[in-house]
């Protein structure tokens, strides 16, 4: 019997409302040290996950064993009802069942090459490391297979993504510190991922040794240019968790009370898209068969709207935005972003630098922000010291810490070099998204630099 | 079935080990004065590594069927991977460990639910923002060509709370293979928190800073995983060498204290456990080593080769770790209850610049600054105080140190 038809069976447990997410899922992972594999390894896994609402509560079962799917539905109807002993009054926002079958089209499946063919590929595009490099490590990963997607409500959807990731490292030493320099692409792609990607890893490898020559940055407020990359993670860190909708209904978001407030500067313009083409975060449906869509956060310095699930949308009286998704069908759905950017801006990169001083910051190492303060604070790849409009001293360590309210007012400037596609894993409540991001350059005054 | 897929592989190339993990799990979580959701997983998978020639191979797989497949991708691996003249574990006898509470796994529900409810309503005055009840159970069995074949079962329970009193947060919680009923405790002390903190201002600082044993243990992890890792050592990328002086106390890795947190009979290679002095009288004396970096070093084993899942190799990790200082004294300054940030401590040069969530001084909350300062000198020069509380792997008491806090 086809997957869909045995899920449609099960999602008939006596409940007020019940879906299903299933999965069929293969994957590789290659590890190399220098030209070395240290790892080259094949999985495959399947899952059923189950989710119940009765009486405005919600009960979950999941189970890796198909002969348990019925037990498991079951189960989840009586989760519900321990749950609804003091129910949070979960109710789902209406959206029109979805029926489709859709298929990522890769032009190299990577079903279709063997973990020797993978390595060779991985091996080929890495350039002889330049003298000063004392280790490089890459990893690449690729994942196949199909999701379904079944509910009470009629809803049945069958989506087959491909997606492959790579990242690589590479160390140079200085007074016996290791400096690490680090770039990684990914998309829903096959393994033509890995094409024409030479230049990338020889930036690693050169980047690595730009950063012995490095300082650490002078502390205190300044103005800083941001490159794409950290504008991107501006956008998802500093905004995009503060305006996910089951964050802002739990009161924990410092933008929650801020719909329709003017925050920013005109040049902070910020969107979440999982229906650009071919990204790391992309995908057509949800986690909950909501079409995915477009959702303006802020436009021109004001908040303009949140990413909600069916349920954060019912609660704080909005609509489904396509933005619910779970790291797998062993886990609950919640909201998340998918490809979060900065608008693209009205001036040329260069006029950003014009008769600057501050710091130029690249890339980003880690960062954490707390969305009920607001508060943030990002390390950079490297950066430079700007001197008169002129980038001169290499930096190490730059990190930048701030207020997301204050640092959108301090947005002075925005270029019009936009990219987007930056991949990433973003972490939530015990799980992973796929996600990427974007940006243009930006120029923010007074940021502090710790 | 482990037998079978142990043999086919075996056809193919000499070694091979099979290790299957079984877990299941159920969990209540509260939001705000609600519960949010009841859940239940239940999921079991094998993980395959055969060793061809001194090569490592591996794939991992759930469902049976897929066995013959796994098998072959394995040895695919191994012939692409660099030859370590590495080979299996051997089997060896192993003590039992105090590490599966009954209660544990026969909990229902019914009583999460009920516990849950008893953590929300401690929090008062404070209000209830989250709480969790989780209690799960898992089998691991390992086999292999050379004649190992282990099985272990083992529980976790954990209750935890967060507590808000208008912008002031308080979190608390307990985590044990054994059951104890701490819902009470962990609310009470997750809202008296939320209530100590309210109010909490930035400052600036210089003096005595004492940090609490929950702020310590990402400290340790950043310090003592990356540079007691026996691989980390051998790439190069360890600031520490054997008999280095790193401060005034003894660490020791003890996978035997009974439900500890990282109590394990053997690790997830089949290597039997046991206590390891890490540090002693202040000096580095034992590196980690699983099987492989192990052979790589030309060192033995010290059983900490453990999988994040039945879907990957095994890598080091600690078990339960216990600081003895050799001098206590008493705490003294500010008392840091809360840090964010860690991900800014550089575990190399020990550089850190953390955010104080919440600190207290005279009696007064603090948070919105910076404490700033370094790993390994505050290892060498703090001062260990007078009293160890276990939190999950740690066992430790504060520690005090001269340091500097900076307000935004």
């Amino acid at each position: 019997m086809p997957v869909l038809d045995k899920l449609e069976k099960a999602v008939t447990a006596k409940a007020d409302f019940v879906d299903i997410r299933a999965s069929v899922g293969f994957s590789t992972h290659i590890r190399l040290r220098g030209g070395e594999v240290e790892e080259a390894s094949f999985g495959s896994s399947t899952g059923f996950g189950i989710r119940a609402l009765v009486g405005g509560a919600w009960g979950f079962a999941y189970t890796s064993d198909e002969s348990h799917l019925w037990e498991a539905a079951l189960r989840a109807t009586k989760l519900a009802k321990a749950a609804s002993r003091k129910p949070i009054g979960a109710e789902l926002a209406p959206v029109e069942p979805a029926r489709a079958k859709l298929a990522s089209k890769p032009k190299k499946h990577p079903a279709d090459y063997g973990l020797d063919e993978k390595v060779a590929l991985c091996r080929e595009i890495i350039p002889k490391p330049p003298k000063g490099i004392v280790a490089y490590d890459m990893d690449y990963s690729d994942g196949w297979g199909t999701q379904y997607y079944v509910s009470s409500e009629g809803a049945a959807i069958e989506y087959s993504p491909v997606r492959s990731i790579f990242g690589f490292t590479a160390y140079s030493k200085k007074n016996g510190e290791l400096l690490r320099s680090y770039e990684r692409d990914g998309a829903l792609k096959g393994v033509e991922l890995l094409g024409n990607k030479r230049p990338l890893l020889r930036k690693a490898f050169s980047n690595a040794l730009l950063l012995q020559r490095s300082k650490l940055p002078p502390k205190g407020k300044h103005t800083v240019i941001i490159d794409p990359k950290m504008a991107g993670v501006f956008a998802h860190e500093m905004v995009g968790h503060a305006c996910e909708g089951d964050t802002i209904a739990n009161e924990k978001s410092v933008l929650g009370d801020k719909l329709g407030r003017l925050l920013g500067s005109r040049h902070v313009s910020i969107s979440d898209d999982p229906t650009l083409p071919g990204l790391f975060g992309s995908y057509p449906y949800d986690a909950e068969g909501v079409k995915a869509r477009k959702t303006r956060l802020i436009e021109n310095g004001r908040v303009v709207g949140f990413m909600n699930s069916r349920e954060s949308a019912a609660r704080l009286g909005m609509e489904p935005t396509g933005n619910s998704r779970a790291e797998s069908a062993a886990h609950f759905p919640i909201v998340r972003m998918s490809n979060t950017f900065f608008e693209n801006g009205d001036r040329p990169v260069e006029e950003l630098f014009e008769g600057t001083s501050g710091i130029y910051v690249h890339g980003m190492k880690g960062g954490v922000t707390e969305p009920n303060t607001g508060y943030f604070q990002f390390a950079a790849e490297y950066g430079y010291l700007v001197e008169n409009g002129e980038k001169t001293t290499p930096l190490r360590d730059v990190t930048l810490i701030g207020s997301i309210i204050r640092t959108l007012r301090s947005v002075d400037a925005a270029a019009n070099d936009f990219t987007v596609g930056h991949p990433g894993f973003c972490g939530k409540a015990g799980q992973t998204a796929f996600v990427s991001d974007g940006g243009p350059h930006l120029r923010i005054r007074g940021m502090l630099v710790g | 079935m482990m037998e079978k897929i142990l043999s086919q592989a075996k056809k193919h190339c000499a070694h091979a080990e099979l290790f299957y993990e079984e877990a299941s799990s159920l969990l209540a979580r509260s939001s705000l004065n609600s519960v949010e959701a009841c859940k239940h997983s239940s999921g079991s998978g094998y993980g395959l590594r055969v060793v061809c020639k001194g090569r490592i191979g591996f794939s991992y797989f759930q469902r049976p069927e897929y066995a013959k497949h796994a098998i072959r991708e394995a040895i695919r691996s191994a012939k692409l991977s660099a030859a370590e003249g590495y080979s299996l574990p051997s089997p060896s006898r192993y003590k039992r460990r105090k590490g599966y509470d009954r209660r544990v796994a026969s909990l229902q529900e019914e009583k999460l639910v009920d516990l849950l409810l008893a953590s929300m309503d401690a929090v008062s005055p404070a209000d209830p923002l989250k709480a969790e009840v989780e209690a799960s159970a898992s089998t691991v069995r390992i086999a292999s060509t050379e004649g190992m074949d282990l099985e272990s079962r083992s529980t976790l329970f954990a209750i935890s709370s967060i507590a808000k009193k208008s912008e002031s947060f308080g979190e608390d919680y307990y985590t044990s293979k054994r059951f104890r009923d701490r819902a009470l405790p962990v609310g009470a002390s997750a809202g008296e928190w939320a209530i100590r903190g309210h109010g909490a201002k930035p400052m600036s600082y210089s003096g005595p800073v004492t940090l609490d044993q929950d702020v310590i243990a990402p400290f340790l992890q950043a310090a003592v995983v990356q540079n007691a890792n026996g691989e980390f050592a051998r790439r190069g990328k360890s600031r520490w060498k054997l008999g280095d002086y790193i401060g005034d106390f003894s660490l020791i890795d003890d996978p035997t204290i009974d439900w500890g947190v990282g109590t394990v009979p053997f690790d997830d290679e089949g290597t039997p456990t046991k206590k390891h002095h890490i540090i002693r009288s202040g000096t580095l004396r034992q590196l980690y080593y699983d099987s492989r970096s192990a052979n790589l070093a030309g060192a033995k084993s010290t059983g900490h080769g453990f999988r994040s899942s039945y879907a990957a190799l095994p890598s080091i990790s600690t078990t339960n770790v216990v600081i003895s200082p050799k001098h206590t004294h008493k705490p003294d300054g500010l008392y840091v209850k809360e840090l964010m940030g860690y991900h800014n401590m550089n575990p190399v040069s020990g550089d850190f610049s953390l955010d104080i969530s919440l600190a207290m001084l005279d009696g007064k909350p603090v948070r919105g600054c910076f404490l700033t300062g370094n790993i390994f000198d505050i290892l060498r020069d703090g001062e260990w105080g007078r009293t160890s509380k276990t939190r999950e792997w740690l066992t430790s008491p504060t520690l005090s140190f001269e340091g500097r806090v900076v307000a935004k």
